[in-house]
C-alpha cells in the first residue's frame, strides 16, 4: 500500500489558519509559501490526504513526525534513484524508515541524506534519526502511544468524525487536545528536526540554522552576564568558545561568585544584627 | 491618518506597517529620519522572523497607547489586570520561541540588526533562563553546541570549575 504524502499542492487551501500578524501582500509574487503557514495548518493538511489512524497508533506518530519533518523544509528522498520524492512506501513491518534531504542541498548537487526509523515497542514508539553515513551520530526520541496518540488524532480528524473519536479515546481525551500537539512538536523540533537540520547542513557546508553558537560575542556574553556565577562556571565548560568568553573578561564566574558571597555575607551579617 | 511603511523582508515578502509601531527599532527610525526610508525598506531579515518582530512590537504599541489615554480613576486596577495581560501574552511568545529554537535564535540576531533593545533583553533573559540550572552536557544537548576540549582541556576545565557541579 501506499501513502502520499504531498507537499507541494494546495498551498493557500489553509490561508484561514495563518499568522494574523500577516499583512497585506503588494506583491502577487509572493504567494503563501509553506514556510509561512502555521504548523498545525501544515500538519493538517498531511493528515487529510493521509486519512486518519484510530486503529494504528504507530502509523498515527509516524505520519506527525513526517508533517513535521515536511513543515521544517526537509523532503522525503529516494537514494536509488537520486530523486526528490513526496511520498513514502509504508511498509507492513513493524519499523518504517524515511530517507530525507533539504532542497538547498539538492540544489548544491550533493546527495546528503538523512534517516529517520520509526521502531514499534510497545507503549512507545521509538524514532531514531541519522545521517546516512558511516558511524552517524544518532538522535532519538521516544514518543509515548497513549500520551501522545489520542491528542493528535482528535486534533486532525475531520470535524464529523470527532464525536466517534472522543467516545473512542475517553471523555478526558478532547480537553486542550492542541497543549499536547504543542508539546509534540516541541519534543520532535528538539530531539530531531533541529540537530538533524544542524548535522545535514553542516555536512555540505551551509550555514547552520540560526542557533545560540551564531550569535555574535556580544550577544553572547549579554546572556551569560545574566547568569549566576554557578551558571556561567558551568557554560564556561561547554565548549572552547564560551570559556574564552568568560575567562577573558575578567574571569565573569570568579567576579559573579564573589558578588554573591559579598551579598549573602552582608545579609548574614544584617540577620545577626537584628 | 497614520503612516504607513512597507517593509520588504529578505524573501521579498512586502509588511505594510505604522510608523509608530515600527519606529520602536531604532534602525529603522534613523532611515525615516535621514529620509533614506522611501518607498520599500528592505530588511536582512526572513518573512517568518518579521512577522515574530511586528508581533512583538504590535503587543509594546498597543499597551503604550492605552496607557496614554487612560485617566486616574480606576487606573490601579486596569494597570494590574493589564500587567497580567502582558504576562500572559508574554508567557505565550516564550514558549513558541523554546518550542521553535531556529525562530529564537534568528529573532535574537534580528533584534540586534534592528536595534530593539526591549526585545533583545526579553531574549536573552528568556536564553539564560534556558541555561540556568543546567549541566555543561545539557546545554550542549540543548543548543547542539560541539564539545570541542581536547581531553586534556577538558580534565583541566572540569578540575577548575569541578565546584560548580555539586548539586
Amino acid at each position: 500500500m501506499s501513502l502520499t504524502f504531498s507537499d507541494t499542492d494546495s498551498e493557500t487551501s489553509f490561508s484561514d489558519d495563518e499568522p494574523s500578524t500577516m499583512t497585506t501582500e503588494l506583491d502577487d509574487v509572493a504567494s503563501v509559501t509553506q514556510q509561512e503557514l502555521t504548523l498545525m495548518s501544515s500538519m493538517k493538511r498531511v493528515f487529510k490526504e493521509v486519512g486518519s489512524f484510530a486503529d494504528d497508533d504507530c502509523r498515527l506518530l509516524t505520519v506527525a513526525v513526517h508533517a513535521v519533518m515536511l513543515h521544517y523544509g526537509f523532503v522525503c528522498f529516494v537514494p536509488e534513484s537520486q530523486t526528490k520524492l513526496d511520498s513514502f512506501n509504508h511498509a507492513t513491518t513493524s519499523s518504517i524508515h524515511i530517507t530525507y534531504t533539504l532542497p538547498e542541498v539538492l540544489e548544491l548537487t550533493k546527495t546528503e541524506t538523512l534517516t529517520l526509523s520509526f521502531q514499534d515497542s510497545g507503549n512507545f514508539v521509538n524514532v531514531r534519526g541519522f545521517l546516512t553515513e558511516k558511524e552517524p551520530v544518532v538522535h532519538q526520541l521516544s514518543l509515548n502511544r497513549s500520551r501522545f496518540a489520542p491528542p493528535l488524532d482528535l486534533t486532525f480528524v475531520d470535524s464529523d468524525m470527532i464525536d466517534q473519536r472522543i467516545k473512542l479515546h475517553g471523555s478526558s481525551s478532547d480537553r486542550y487536545p492542541e497543549n499536547e500537539v504543542f508539546e509534540f512538536r516541541r519534543l520532535v523540533n528538539d530531539a530531531l528536526v533541529y540537530p538533524l537540520l544542524i548535522d545535514i547542513r553542516q555536512k555540505v557546508g551551509l550555514l547552520p540554522p540560526p542557533c545560540f553558537m551564531r550569535l555574535p560575542a556580544e550577544l553572547k556574553l549579554k546572556i551569560l552576564e545574566l547568569l549566576d556565577g554557578v551558571d556561567v562556571a558551568r557554560a564556561a565548560c561547554v565548549c572552547t568558545e564560551l570559556r574564552n568568553l568568560s575567562v577573558e573578561n575578567d574571569d565573569l564566574w570568579r567576579r559573579k561568585c564573589t558578588g554573591e558571597v559579598c551579598i549573602s555575607r552582608e545579609i548574614n551579617r544584617r540577620k545577626l544584627e537584628e | 491618518m497614520a503612516i504607513m511603511y512597507a517593509l520588504k523582508s529578505s524573501d521579498n515578502e512586502i509588511f505594510e506597517v505604522e510608523q509608530k509601531v515600527i519606529e520602536q527599532s531604532e534602525t529603522i527610525k534613523k532611515m525615516i529620519e535621514d529620509g533614506a526610508a522611501t518607498g520599500e525598506i528592505p530588511l536582512q531579515v526572513s518573512s517568518k522572523t518579521l512577522a515574530k518582530v511586528l508581533e512583538w512590537c504590535k503587543q509594546r504599541q498597543h499597551k503604550t497607547v492605552e496607557n496614554e489615554n487612560d485617566d486616574n480613576k480606576g487606573k490601579r486596577k486596569k494597570e494590574r489586570d493589564e500587567d497580567d495581560d502582558i504576562k500572559e501574552w508574554e508567557n505565550k511568545f516564550s514558549d513558541e520561541l523554546k518550542a521553535d529554537k531556529d525562530v529564537l535564535f534568528d529573532l535574537l540576531l534580528a533584534s540586534n540588526y534592528l536595534d530593539l533593545p526591549a526585545l533583545l533583553s526579553f531574549l536573552c533573559q528568556l536564553v539564560a533562563d534556558m541555561v540556568a540550572g543546567k549541566m555543561p552536557e545539557e546545554i550542549r544537548r540543548m543548543f547542539n553546541i560541539e564539545n570541542d576540549f581536547t581531553p586534556e582541556e577538558e580534565k583541566a576545565i572540569t578540575a577548575e570549575h569541578g565546584w560548580a557541579f555539586q548539586p
